[in-house]
């Protein structure tokens, strides 16, 4: 009771409380998201940076950037700082402060509060307690004031007068209390006779998706989008890493910060026929892309060397790039407005049980069912079982561990039951470089046949750009440090014999991130598993995710209410190639 | 009638001293032994009712009541082994004695003779069902649905205890068997007036009445298999009861103050078939098509002609065994699938072949087809309203209608169509699960070969 009373005296209405203590959860996220990897959607190394748009808090997404002094010239291999640690580092700090300063005093009010009312009760009045700092705002002022005019004078003794004007204030806070307890207990309010379990996700959920990224958000926007009724499906969205607390509501309609430019793919002699082969099928399917000679290539961009290319090609129409982040905003608020929950946890463990079949041709499998997911909460030992029908793994670069939870890939090799799902985190950067001489506004995307790509950011001359790495020089992707050698020794040559302007660069800086990798043939992995029946996936993309998230969110979502692909036939995209080993390849390409 | 409540009462020690593995199999041939006691009672041999003693008694309104009621307990713990097959032996035991309590309260309510033991009793039959709700239900909104459930079936019977205080004040004694024979008619004012509302409107909200129906779907989509059930079959019987047994003296008054409640219902029952129309979840439709199926018996016994006594009565058990059967149902589909959305389990006709004629014969007595016990319900019903208004047909048409509609809607979203992957390697249908549905299929059809054992008092 005295805790109640002394957040009433300090003008303080209950409901304020969650109110900050999101906002600590916000800065102490923010602080995790430096040190945390999570699961993540298929693209994120293609987002343009936070700052250009003037966005002021939230950094990259789960990439961390390591700013190179502007000083420093290329080489600062070494220089690679802790630039955006500090800064992370300080909105820890922040927060933690800031919940450090909340208690004490907190604590120092009931104190007080305690001892004043010690006092006045042992002098024998019932009443009167002095210890408001006046921080409710002006119309609470202004409130007292009438009540203290009101009340404290008209009703009860003059002698009494002064103490009565505050007292009633005291009263006051105590009735919109009590007021807002009645109104919570009453039917439909949130207050639960038992311990309060909102934190936790729901026991139960039709659809549970695993991962929260853009492939993840497509799939339950389809899903939602797709069923007949609103509100026909239960959708729950397990996220590990969770900066939804950073969005705003009431902002202004989404704006994806699209920047068309096309895709200009060079290709060598080796290439050119696979180009060509690429180009056609395109085109099939509408897509304005123009085939380039090298002098061609030469008078339309002169800037380029094109020394080695055979063939390019040149997208003309409804090309270009976008803001990730955006995206994922957009879409994580959409699908909230249809109705999916989010939950901030992890899944730990599935709950399943197994069925022995027999094939056609004699043969023993075992289905699987997964009945209950276990979703940890985030930095808690609590965990929450959710009852599903189906789970859908969209955990990205972890999609693979999530499967293996499963029981997917437990068994002898050269089955189906032993194949796993052969997708694992990869490491890549890319890196934000100035060059006052470099090519202008009408820079595309260019992709070298090198693999190295880069395209223009923003107006001022900087270009963002980077290539991956090969198989044998794979970067350790247990953290997230960016390797600037690898500029200097992988990239930079590549670039700068492509575009000879790119001789003098000059890094500004770089991020690392995951790629959702697919070591069979760098391809999405696409509706469901044949043994463990009620699992799907939407995962692998190996760097496409975010192009494709929309038409692949559509196909599983109608895998799961249909049975079958509807609008686009990705029957070859099926888990049971790795079993089969039928590769879906695709060369020259980024 | 011991000769049901003692035997009754003695499972709940045979529940507890069975052996773990016996729990189940001893506590429903017990119980189904009960039931075939109980089945004597049908035997009504003349035109006064069977004296037990002077606390109960039967006759032909109760004794099918009850012996639905016997009939029920066995069904109730065949359907609910595979839900309790994970919790510990004690709770499986507290559960099993919560449905013996339960059976014995409601045994005790349909046979009492006196209104303020009967009262008493409906209000006992609460108690177990809160627990069987709050503690077995699925999920969290369970809390709010047994929240509702508790306090809008006290809230409106509080009244009638006043009510039947001042009775007993009026008359002296508040004996079924006297009532009948007491034939002074209530002298028209506000008070009796209000002594109609307070008496009825206990029973309305159990029934339920459109409008004060919100409890009924939450009850019904949270709580256990075994809690839905009786809730549908026998719960909201209670009121239908409760209603046939207080309206005889409450003359004159119902002949115009039921005007309101009869159009009520008879718009709520199109609202609510409308409304499972487009219901996704499975067990809510079910719970909405009782509903507006408790809404007839409503409008039948609010009309007070013999015939439209029978057809209550008759649409009474009728829909006791029906719903009761499609609970199961979708209660077998939720153990394979784990989800309630219908459009997450399609086309498991193909998988469940068996299940699927089972769902089809449920379906048609949903719907009333030709030689069903819902049909004569329904077309006392239907027969007695048309001669009471013949715009009624207007409204009862278009009910018959949209029940067969959404019927049909339940079976083939369930039962036709592609199945998709996630439900390609469920469970086959169970035995008990096969025996379950015979059993409450063979009494619908036997009943139609017999009707007459339940069109009640005044057949």
């Amino acid at each position: 009771m005295v805790k109640k009373s002394s957040m009433a005296a300090a003008g303080k209405e209950p409901g304020r409380a969650p109110g900050t203590q999101a906002a600590i959860a916000a800065a102490s996220c923010c602080a995790k998201r430096g040190t945390r990897h999570t699961s993540s959607p298929g693209n994120q190394l293609s987002r343009t940076s936070a700052q250009s748009r003037g966005v002021p808090s939230p950094t990259p997404p789960r990439a961390r950037r390591t700013d190179v002094t502007p000083g420093s010239p290329m080489a600062a291999g070494g220089g690679h700082g802790r630039g955006s640690w500090g800064s992370h580092g300080e909105t820890a700090a922040y927060g933690a402060e800031g919940r450090g300063l909340e208690a004490p005093l907190a604590n120092g009010r009931a104190r007080l509060n305690n001892s004043r009312r010690g006092a006045v009760t042992a002098e024998g009045t019932v009443c009167g307690i002095e210890c408001c700092p006046r921080r409710g705002g002006p119309q609470r002022a202004m409130l007292r004031r009438a009540l203290r005019l009101g009340l404290g004078r008209g009703l009860l003794g003059r002698g009494l007068g002064t103490w009565r004007g505050d007292s009633t204030l005291d009263w006051d806070g105590k009735v919109s209390d009590i007021k807002k307890k009645i109104q919570s207990v009453l039917p439909g309010g949130a207050w639960n006779p038992l311990y309060d379990t909102s934190h936790l996700p729901p026991e139960h959920s039709d659809v549970v998706i695993v991962g929260g990224g853009v492939l993840g958000l497509s799939v339950a926007y389809w899903l939602k989008r797709l069923e007949k009724r609103r509100g026909a499906i239960q959708v729950l969205v397990v996220e590990r890493d969770y900066t939804e607390y950073l969005a705003v509501v009431d902002d202004p309609p989404l704006d994806l910060q699209f920047n068309p430019s096309g895709y200009l793919l060079l290709a060598s002699e080796k290439g050119a026929a696979i180009m060509e082969n690429n180009v056609k099928v395109q085109r099939q399917e509408g897509a304005k892309v123009c085939l380039m000679s090298p002098e061609q290539l030469r008078n339309k961009f002169p800037w380029i060397n094109t020394e080695g290319v055979a063939l390019a090609s040149y997208g003309l129409e409804d090309e270009g790039w976008f803001d990730p982040w955006c995206l994922l905003q957009g879409l994580r608020r959409k699908v909230q407005s249809m109705g999916v929950l989010f939950c901030h946890g992890e899944v730990t463990r599935f709950i399943s049980s197994s069925n022995r079949m027999e094939t056609a041709s004699g043969e023993e499998v075992t289905l699987k069912r997964i009945h209950e997911v276990h979703v940890k909460m985030d930095r808690s030992l609590e965990y929450q079982p959710v009852e599903c029908a189906i789970v859908i793994n969209a955990a990205g670069a972890w999609s693979g561990q999530i499967a293996e939870l499963a029981g997917i890939g437990k068994g002898p090799p050269g089955t189906l039951q032993g194949t796993k799902l052969p997708v694992e985190p990869r490491k890549r950067y890319v890196y934000l470089w100035h060059c006052p001489q470099g090519p202008g506004l009408e820079t595309p995307f260019v992709i070298d046949s090198s693999g190295a790509y880069f395209r223009r950011e923003g107006l001022g001359n900087n270009y963002l750009g980077s290539c991956s790495p090969t198989e044998e020089e794979e970067p350790d992707p247990g953290n997230l440090e960016v390797d600037h050698g690898f500029f200097q020794d992988k990239v930079w040559p590549h670039l700068a014999q492509r575009v000879p302007a790119f001789e003098t660069l000059k890094v500004r800086s770089a991020w690392a991130g995951y790629y959702d990798y697919n070591t069979f043939d760098q391809n999405g992995v696409v509706g469901p598993h044949p043994l463990v029946v009620n699992m799907y996936f939407a995962t692998g993309f190996s760097g496409h995710g975010l192009q494709q998230a929309p038409a692949v969110g559509r196909a599983v979502a109608e895998m799961v209410l249909e049975g079958s692909f509807q609008t686009i036939d990705l029957n070859p995209f099926l888990f049971s190639r790795f079993y089969l080993g039928e590769k879906v390849q695709e060369h020259n390409i980024i | 009638m011991l000769k049901i409540i003692i035997p009754t009462i003695m499972l709940m020690p045979l529940t507890w001293l069975s052996k773990k593995n016996m729990i189940w199999i001893n506590t429903t041939t017990y119980s189904l032994l009960i039931s075939l006691i109980s089945l004597s009672l049908l035997n009504q041999p003349s035109n006064n009712s069977l004296n037990f003693s002077l606390m109960f008694f039967s006759d032909p309104l109760s004794a099918p009541l009850l012996v639905l009621t016997t009939w029920l307990l066995p069904l109730m713990l065949m359907a609910s082994q595979h839900h309790l097959s994970k919790e510990p032996l004690i709770r499986k035991k507290l559960y099993i004695t919560m449905l013996t309590m339960l059976q014995t309260f409601l045994i005790m309510t349909f046979t009492a003779t006196e209104l303020i033991s009967f009262y008493i009793l409906f209000e006992a039959t609460l108690v177990p069902t809160l627990i069987i709700i709050t503690r077995w239900g699925n999920q969290t909104e369970r809390l709010n649905a047994g929240l509702y459930f508790l306090f809008y079936t006290l809230m409106g019977s509080l009244p009638l205890l006043i009510a039947l205080i001042s009775i007993q004040n009026l008359t002296g004694s508040l004996n079924f068997l006297l009532i009948q024979y007491w034939n002074q008619a209530l002298p028209d004012s506000w008070s009796n007036i209000f002594l109609w509302l307070a008496c009825m409107m206990a029973f309305m909200v159990k029934m339920p009445l459109y409008g004060l129906h919100l409890w009924l779907p939450k009850a019904h989509v949270e709580a256990p298999i075994a809690g839905s059930m009786v809730l549908a079959a026998i719960l909201l019987k209670l009121g239908g009861y409760g209603m046939l047994r207080i309206t005889t003296m409450l003359n004159p008054q119902t002949s115009f103050m039921a005007y309101p409640f009869l159009m009520l219902s008879l718009w709520g029952m199109i609202m609510t078939s409308s409304i499972c129309l487009r219901q996704t979840d499975l067990k809510s439709l079910i719970a909405y098509s009782s509903v507006s199926h408790m809404a007839l018996v409503i409008v039948a016994v609010l009309i007070q002609t013999p015939w439209s006594y029978m057809g209550a009565t008759a649409l009474m058990i009728a829909h006791g065994l029906t719903s009761s059967m499609l609970f199961c149902l979708a209660n077998s589909n939720y153990e394979r699938t784990h989800s309630r959305t219908m459009i997450l389990a399609r086309g498991l006709q193909t998988l469940l072949p068996l299940m699927a004629a089972w769902w089809l014969l449920a379906s048609l007595t949903n719907l009333a087809l030709p030689p069903s016990i819902n049909l004569i319900g329904e077309l006392f019903v239907v027969m007695s309203s048309f001669s009471w208004s013949n715009i009624t047909i207007i409204l009862m048409g278009a009910n018959i209608t949209i029940t067969a509609l959404y019927s049909l809607y339940m079976l083939i979203t369930t039962q036709r169509g592609k199945y998709t992957h996630h439900i390609n390697s469920i469970k086959p249908s169970f035995t008990r699960e096969n025996a379950l549905m015979a059993l409450h299929m063979t009494p619908l059809l036997l009943l139609s070969l017999n009707p007459k054992i339940i069109l009640g008092f005044t057949y």
